[in-house]
């Protein structure tokens, strides 16, 4: 049975409205008793002037919950409390208490609470932890009382090393193993080292009862079960502590208007582009634009953003209106993927796939194919179609680095003439040298039979020497007829493909032998389109190649892990 | 009774007739009946189309052995202008290597011997037309080849000098003239 020291049961204990918690519910009666009533209580009301803005501190959780901790005034100077197994050493064990009014922001469903913490160390971890707060409590041990913003507690954690067990406040004297904590008035004297502080004096407020309870049961029950904490292992840590970025601190302001006249967007880089955070502010309402890093597309690339509210764009370039702080996280590929870093360097190529985008869309309109060039300096030339073929005029003196056209009769391979095409490019300059490793020859086919996939070919030139080999000794057995090679090796091509009697994988590895022998390696893409809105987007892109199973060449579609929220 | 039998032969016969307007191939999987010269003329607009073909065993190109082909030329004249003759060069094809090529070119497709693919190289306009050569056996015994090609597809980048279509005729039947 526990036993109230007699010197302390003077009366009733209250708040006197200074503590943002109301426990005078709770208060141990001089009679042994606790109150029946809110007779007598004093009840806490909040004022801004009790905030100390300028020590303001914010935290951003990479899930989007966002903490604002604005300090009271009296922190460390007004009140004080101790914690203490019995009452006969309450007063060995005073400390400084400190209060906190906590914004709790949830920006990706746009949910805001506000609440009062009040912290009310242990004696031995205050001697060693002067500079703790609410969102510092990585190892803090004492009791963190919750109350909203008239005072009413709705949670109580008792936390030992960091690690959280929730309590509860008792109207009972009689309960097993009980804790006490006292709160005292101003009044006193404070006689401080560095080691051990001193708190002399000062007139006790009210004590309260408590037990631990490792059944945490719904917010304001009064629940009694349970053991303190003991070891590292048992309970959580606070979800205010977990996860968070570096504390920004923000300073200024007199109120909660000021503070939100302004939001942070906290821009994280991950991937092969090493870890690193850009921090922007800006004010309510205004557009930011962001930008992701350029590093080396020959090791590392930009691959997608990512963020709340369903923030997903592969755009290098994307603009937020923040409606609160954010975190956004822009995603790299490095080159350690091997075949995955140059489905990713297609993938998260938009000018590429914009251009893309504009033929299919076009070709899911009318039966003509559709194509372009896309010059060394970005601009486009774009080819006039029939229903069979595609024809670009003179373009004298260009360069290249992109030339893509549709195949609106379905046909599932590049023609003898495309792969003609890439080496005739070649052959007349039309690809510079340092254009070559991203020089990029598509072919887009529809789907005529409905099956809903329809096909992207992405060629790549891995061997240029090869190509101009392949080619360049018929020329000139040719007596350098050009157009004679040209259309031999067409005639023989597109006579292989159009065999009835083939299989798709039959035609496919025939294809992959000749985009090898040729120095050409292929990217395999399959779209899909909405017709009613005419809208694409690709469904996962694949390397190519060709393997043998069981004595049989078969054509190999390798897809990548990362097939990012690929629809783009 | 007897009247009734020979009314069913009768219809039979004539249903038999009337079905094999175009009669099955009596080639038993050959491309011989294909080899040689065959002409197609329309005195209206003056054109002469003819084609000369022969077999060509082991057609090896780009890599692929494409087994047994027909290998060819042809010359077409237009009111009496010659467009384009080679015709006499069918007889020099040794092989897919040399400078001198075929032009006209056919493989069996799904071993139906009676419609061949057919990959052609219009020579004026210099350009590939794809299609497909149809075998017949005409009412009065004679051999014809149905004749039908279109440009292929492709992506090309072209000059002041490119014509559209095809110089030469695309869709035709051309009768048996010589073996």
């Amino acid at each position: 049975m526990p036993v109230i020291a007699e010197e302390s049961a003077k009366g009733i204990f209250k708040s006197k409205g200074i503590l943002p918690i109301n426990l005078d519910e709770f208060n141990i009666l001089a009679n042994n008793e606790t109150k029946s009533s809110f007779t007598d209580t004093v009840t806490f009301s909040l004022d801004s002037s009790m905030l100390n803005w300028g020590k303001a501190s914010q935290v951003n959780r990479d899930n989007g919950l966002v903490f604002t901790q604005i300090p009271f005034s009296f922190n460390d100077s007004s009140v004080f409390a101790a914690i203490s197994d019995d009452m006969e050493t309450l007063d060995e064990n005073k400390v400084s208490l400190k209060s906190f009014y906590i914004k709790a922001e949830d920006c990706f469903n746009n949910v805001q609470i506000d609440y009062i913490v009040t912290m009310v160390p242990t004696r031995e971890y205050q001697v060693h932890n002067v500079e703790y707060d609410f969102l510092n409590m990585q190892g803090y041990s004492g009791i963190v009382f919750y109350s909203d913003t008239i005072g009413r507690v709705f949670k109580i954690n008792a936390l030992k090393d960091g690690i959280i067990n929730r309590v509860s406040l008792s109207k009972e004297t009689e309960i097993d193993n009980p804790k006490y904590v006292g709160f005292y008035s101003n009044d006193r004297t404070i006689t401080k080292s560095d080691q051990d502080p001193v708190f002399d004096g000062g007139e006790l407020l009210t004590i309260v009862i408590y037990a631990d309870s490792q059944n945490t049961g719904g917010y304001g029950d009064i629940i009694i079960i349970g053991k303190t904490p003991e070891s590292d292992n048992q309970g959580e840590k606070p979800e205010e502590v977990i996860g968070h970025t570096d504390k920004l601190v923000l300073g200024g302001g007199t109120d909660t208007t000021a503070l939100q006249n302004e939001y942070t967007l906290f821009v994280k880089f991950k991937g092969c582009c090493g870890e690193s955070e850009q921090i922007i502010v800006a004010p309510i309402g205004n557009s930011i634009s962001v930008t992701a890093k350029d590093f080396s597309s020959d090791t590392c690339i930009f691959m997608h953003w990512e963020g709340p509210n369903d923030i997903l764009s592969n755009n290098r370039s994307i603009s937020l209106t923040l409606s609160c702080n954010t975190t956004i996280t822009a995603y790299y590929m490095g080159k350690s993927k091997g075949a995955c870093f140059e489905l990713a360097k297609i993938a998260s190529d938009a000018t590429m796939k914009a251009n893309m985008k504009a033929i299919i869309d076009s070709t899911h309109l009318d039966s003509i194919e559709h194509g372009y060039k896309m010059r060394s300096d970005g601009s486009k030339l774009y080819g006039k179609g029939t229903d069979s073929t595609l024809r670009y005029d003179k373009d004298s003196g260009q360069t290249y680095i992109q030339r893509f056209h549709t195949h609106p009769k379905g046909t599932k391979f590049c023609s003898g003439a495309d792969i003609w095409t890439i080496y005739d490019m070649l052959r007349n300059q039309q690809i510079r040298d340092d254009d070559i490793d991203n020089f990029r020859y598509g072919m887009i086919a529809r789907d005529t039979l409905n099956k809903g996939e329809h096909m992207i070919h992405i060629i790549k030139i891995v061997d240029k020497n090869k190509l101009e080999n392949c080619f360049n000794q018929d020329i000139i057995n040719c007596a350098n007829d050009i157009s004679k090679v040209k259309n031999i090796f067409c005639l023989n091509y597109d006579d292989y493909l159009s065999q009835d009697n083939l299989s798709y994988n039959d035609k496919m590895v025939f294809y992959l032998e000749q985009l090898e022998r040729m120095g050409l390696s292929l990217s395999k893409g399959e779209y899909t389109n909405n017709a009613s809105q005419n809208t694409s987007k690709v469904i996962y892109w694949s390397n190519v190649t060709i393997k043998s199973k069981n004595g049989t060449e078969m054509p190999d579609f390798e897809t990548c892990a990362y097939q990012y929220p690929n629809n783009h | 009774m007897k009247k009734s039998i020979f009314l069913i032969i009768y219809l039979l016969f004539a249903y038999i007739s009337s079905a094999q307007e175009i009669a099955p191939i009596p080639l038993g999987g050959s491309l011989d009946l294909y080899v040689g010269t065959w002409k197609y003329e329309n005195t209206e607009t003056g054109e002469v189309f003819i084609v000369k073909l022969k077999k060509f065993d082991n057609y090896t190109a780009i890599n692929v052995n494409f087994g047994t082909v027909l290998i060819g030329e042809y010359s077409y004249k237009k009111n009496g202008i010659t467009i384009y003759d080679n015709i006499d060069s069918v007889s020099g094809i040794a092989t897919n290597n040399q400078a001198v090529r075929t032009s006209v070119k056919c493989s069996s497709a799904n071993q139906n011997f009676a419609k061949l693919r057919l990959s052609v190289i219009d020579r004026e306009y210099q350009k590939i037309a794809n299609g497909t050569l149809q075998f017949s056996l005409e009412h009065n015994n004679s051999y014809s080849l149905k004749w039908k090609i279109a440009e292929s597809e492709g992506d090309f980048d072209v000059g002041p000098d490119y014509k559209e279509g095809l110089s030469i005729p695309s869709d035709i039947v051309l009768i048996k003239v010589e073996e």
